[in-house]
């Protein structure tokens, strides 16, 4: 179960960044993916409706490819988001 | 296929897809209308946006401010494009500035053909989804 976590395993480990202006980017770059991934995990809590400390469950939530099967049920295959999305831009 | 590129992506490699925040934004809009319009129910709807999101978690994002929003606006009349696909545009370019230095290449994901014929009249690599073939795709994003 994920508790709100953040994830640095697509980070490089510091130890392997001598460059001191490096060095201060990876802690910069390090700082946003902080702040993007808190601010999505109180979104997803907002979304889901979870109350207090209940912790965000990401397994909980169906995979993309269970939730394009459930929607195939009530919007046509060939409706696709991307058509509705530049049909919402063009209006 | 432009699932089977974003689901290949995200499962190996999702620090390499870059969004813009904007765009998480329009996606959620338009399946709101699609519930607000009861074509699909409630629960369907925030499942679909919590897995929206929880994908974009692990992806790069490309931050604007107010700074990007004033460059892009040259691009609206240059390409006749709209709004969100000018920032997007602008985006991507210095994206692609900064990755050069570091003999990196972008490429930008797109099924809007005017976006995607402005992308490579500045000089992007482009890929539409729904156009290539998954060995063309994997042999692009390889570069």
């Amino acid at each position: 179960m994920e508790r709100n976590t953040i994830s640095t395993k697509n980070f490089p480990h510091p130890k392997h960044i001598t460059d001191p202006l490096m060095l201060k980017a990876y802690a910069e770059a390090l700082k946003q993916k902080h702040k993007w991934e808190a601010s999505i995990n109180e979104l997803v809590r907002e979304v889901l409706g979870l109350k207090g400390d209940k912790p965000l469950d990401p397994a909980t939530v169906p995979s993309a490819e269970e939730i394009r099967k459930e929607m195939n049920r009530y919007i046509p295959e060939n409706e696709k988001l991307s058509d509705l999305l530049t049909a919402m831009r063009e209006e | 296929m432009a699932n089977y590129l974003l689901d290949a992506l995200l499962s190996s490699a999702p620090e390499r897809v870059v969004i813009s925040p904007l765009i998480l934004c329009e996606t959620i809009f338009v399946l709101s209308r699609e519930h607000n319009s009861g074509r699909i129910p409630v629960d369907l709807f925030q499942k679909a946006t919590a897995r929206l999101l929880l994908e974009a978690r692990a992806m790069n994002q490309q931050s604007i401010d107010n700074e990007t929003i004033l460059h892009s606006i040259p691009l609206i009349s240059r390409y006749n494009l709209n709004a969100s696909d000018a920032l997007f545009l602008h985006q991507a370019l210095n994206l692609h500035e900064l990755l050069k230095t570091m003999e990196q290449y972008l490429v930008l994901v797109a099924s809007d053909r005017r976006l995607l014929r402005a992308a490579e009249d500045k000089g992007l690599l482009t890929l539409n989804p729904e156009e290539t073939t998954p060995p063309d795709a994997e042999a692009l994003l390889r570069t």
